[in-house]
């Protein structure tokens, strides 16, 4: 080896050992918080979004739309900035502490997703009559639309159910797309309703008709995938009372059918992520129960 | 012969090297030769950066704030929005118009300068104003189509240019007179359009360098223009927007090659007037009785407006009708041109027992002269008219009076609102209509 060559690869080494040494990490893998003026309407709000969401749980919670990370296809406008302040203490309160106090601190921290993006409006796909409530890309980011809509004038059952189909069941949606994204679901659970889905043609079918096919939901016939989370999703916020009228509507075939993917989505979140389904729905309920206007901190 | 040819061919060679040599040579000089210089003088980073910090203090240093003027597409009419942008993210936004129920209005949300695609002013929290533009929920999914991202190209103190990021469309910012008022100013664009645009208001006839063309400008009370070329089929769809001395066409094209967009509303009222090339200008009708002969509306008579002799009359009609029809409400004297009959008529309306009566005595009439007006008493009219001349005290004299030959002035000509009715034969004799 002439002298050349030796000099090369010495260059090389202590270049790389350099590299490394200044490599440091911060505590999350988003930018330290922006300078905020403290006269800014937000500056309380995002005071509490850094102490609630970015630095326990490293999620940046993107409540200023950004245009260019929502999805062109569709016409949006941004969420209210009162809104957001009250659907991001929701989330909180029902999805984010329900698995804190019912699996561990460190589960959203480790699966959560690293960004929520609020939209107002809802993505609306005139062709088709349908319109998204949410998405979750990648087990990353999960985008919850329609925020403008949040009514908490109100906690009559019929505003909860409205909640509950906009809001908190699709937050639970989206993050069991992430979970079953993390870990898959069992095939067998796509034999049960082969077949019978109908990804261009589920929004016609009507509740009933859905249910006696055996599925929760009429978009849990689109897709296996979205069957199963649909699964989850409903019986974790829905109350007995709900539930069973759903199971009751299906016919003692449709029934039978729902029940058996229960049974399906019990054992993998019992054994993949040792979730208690049950323990946590009854946990979600009481916490739903539980709202009310005092609920919020107005002055975020 | 085998060998002369070998080296023959191993000359060819190295001569083709060398051309090739010297080929590669002169390419490279000839590239150092002349150093171009850089068309900016910092990376395009840096200059949007710059060019966002920029707009920012911009939009925040005008203490009044801005008037936006908006349209949501090419094809539909603008709105006028007042917006105060603060240095801590804050904007405010004020309308007054239909959206908005009719009522001043303003919604605080928040804004920010974003690199996207050159510098944008991105609204990315909801306001309630400015976002009815682009809320997708009526009709599902399009709304009316406008943006809350504008891309700027061009800005100054004076004027920020910008388009819309989705559709294009070009919408300004103006900052706005420290003194003024925002409901005032609000006050002033509604204002403009009760003079310029309401029911039976006349066609606007294009004139440019003093040569009537052959457009015509219709409708406008819609913000929304029809322009029609005479003696022919065709029609464009011509949006605008009000300012508070007159109008703003969204594009001139294809009327008039003059770029005459703004039209302002010239001093003695006669004329809207391009600001960009004043030979290019809107004017109304030429001949007020030709007008008022075509124009099926009320022209109600104002009763603080009249000659003594006229008001004694309307006073002992009203007082006559009062005093017989017990509870009686909204009696008023007007002046229409009846289409079907095609007549004019004198119509001595009211509202009895929640009817209304419209009671009408018939004139034939003639355009004696440019602005001069004959109406002459048929002796008939609807059977109210009929009944009620014979019952209401002064209803017939003054049907009397009134057939005769008028000259009609207005003090708007370019849209007449208030005509003036002056007696040709005694100028003492005179009343004020109003179109209604």
């Amino acid at each position: 080896m002439n002298k050349i060559t030796f000099i090369l690869i010495a260059i090389c080494i202590f270049s790389s050992f350099y590299a490394c040494k200044e490599d440091e990490f911060t505590d999350s893998v988003f930018q330290d918080a922006p300078a905020i003026d403290p006269t800014s309407p937000a500056y309380n709000f995002e005071m509490w979004l850094e102490s609630n969401f970015r630095k326990p749980y490293n999620l940046s919670f993107q409540y200023r739309m950004e245009d260019v990370g929502s999805d062109q296809d569709y016409n949006l406008v941004p969420a209210s900035l009162e809104k957001s302040k009250q659907l991001a203490q929701l989330i909180k309160y029902l999805w984010f502490d329900v698995y804190a106090s019912m699996v561990d601190e460190e589960f959203l921290k480790k699966y959560g997703p690293r960004m929520i993006h609020l939209i107002g409006s809802a993505a609306y796909n005139p062709n088709s009559g349908t319109m998204l409530l949410g998405t979750a890309e990648g087990g990353i980011k999960v985008t919850l639309y329609s925020c403008n809509d949040l009514d908490l004038t109100s906690f009559s059952q019929n505003n909860l159910d409205l909640m509950n189909e906009y809001y908190f069941k699709t937050m639970h949606h989206e993050f069991t797309h992430i979970l079953h994204q993390t870990k898959d679901y069992p095939r067998s659970f796509e034999k049960i309703s082969a077949g019978k889905y109908s990804p261009m043609g589920w929004q016609y079918r009507t509740d009933e008709e859905a249910a006696k096919l055996g599925f929760i939901s009429t978009y849990a016939g689109s897709e296996a995938r979205e069957d199963f989370v649909e699964i989850i999703a409903n019986y974790l916020v829905k109350s007995d009372k709900d539930w069973n009228a759903v199971v009751a509507m299906a016919g003692t075939e449709g029934a039978s059918i729902i029940n058996q993917k229960l049974t399906v989505c019990t054992d993998w979140l019992l054994e993949k992520w040792n979730i208690d389904i049950a323990k946590m729905r009854a946990e979600i309920l009481r916490r739903q129960q539980s709202l009310d206007a005092s609920f919020y901190n107005n002055d975020l | 012969m085998q060998v002369s040819i070998i080296m023959t061919f191993k000359i060819l060679i190295m001569n083709r090297k060398i051309l090739y040599i010297v080929s590669v040579t002169l390419v490279l000089f000839s590239g150092c030769l002349k150093e171009q210089e850089d068309l900016f003088s910092e990376p395009a980073a840096i200059r949007l950066n710059n060019a966002i910090g920029s707009i920012d203090s911009v939009l925040t240093h005008a203490k009044n704030g801005w008037v936006m003027q908006y349209f949501a597409d090419s094809s539909s009419a603008g709105y006028t929005m007042l917006l105060r942008f603060e240095p801590n993210g804050k904007v405010t936004v004020a309308a007054k118009n239909m959206l908005v129920g009719g009522q001043y209005a303003e919604s605080v949300s928040m804004f920010d300068v974003i690199g996207d695609n050159g510098p944008v002013i991105t609204f990315n929290t909801y306001n309630e104003i400015l976002h009815r533009f682009s809320d997708p929920s009526n009709p599902a999914g399009i709304g009316l189509g406008g943006d809350y991202e504008f891309v700027v190209y061009s800005y100054a103190d004076t004027l920020i240019r910008s388009k819309g990021k989705k559709t294009g469309t070009e919408i300004l910012l103006m900052p706005l007179n420290e003194q003024e008022n925002w409901n005032d100013y609000l006050d002033s664009i509604i204002g403009m359009k009760k003079i310029l645009f309401s029911a039976g208001s006349p066609d606007l006839r294009l004139v440019v360098d003093g040569v009537k063309t052959d457009y015509l400008f219709t409708n406008g009370s819609s913000m929304m223009f029809t322009v029609g070329k005479l003696q022919t089929d065709l029609t464009y769809d011509c949006p605008f927007i009000l300012t508070h001395s007159g109008f703003r066409l969204y594009n001139a094209e294809p009327f008039s090659k003059k770029g005459a967009k703004n039209f302002v509303l010239n001093g003695d009222k006669s004329a809207l007037v391009s600001a960009e090339d004043p030979t290019v200008k809107l004017l109304g009708p030429d001949d007020l009785a030709l007008y008022i002969s075509e124009t099926s509306v009320n022209w109600v008579l104002d009763e603080s407006l009249m000659s003594e002799d006229v008001k004694i009359l309307c006073t002992q009609i009203i007082q006559s009708v009062e005093s017989k029809y017990n509870g009686v409400s909204d009696v008023y004297l007007a002046v229409r041109k009846l289409d079907k009959e095609g007549v004019f008529s004198l119509l001595l309306g009211f509202t009895y027992n929640r009817k209304i009566i419209e009671a009408e005595l018939y004139f034939d009439y003639s355009l004696i002269d440019k602005n001069v007006l004959g109406l002459s008493i048929r002796g008939d009219g609807n059977s109210a008219g009929i009944a009620l001349s014979k019952s209401i005290s002064g209803y017939m004299d003054f049907a009397t009076l009134l057939s005769s030959s008028f000259q009609l002035s207005t003090d708007v000509l370019v849209c007449p609102k208030n005509i003036t009715f002056t007696k040709q034969n005694n100028s003492g004799t005179w009343f004020v209509s109003t179109r209604e």
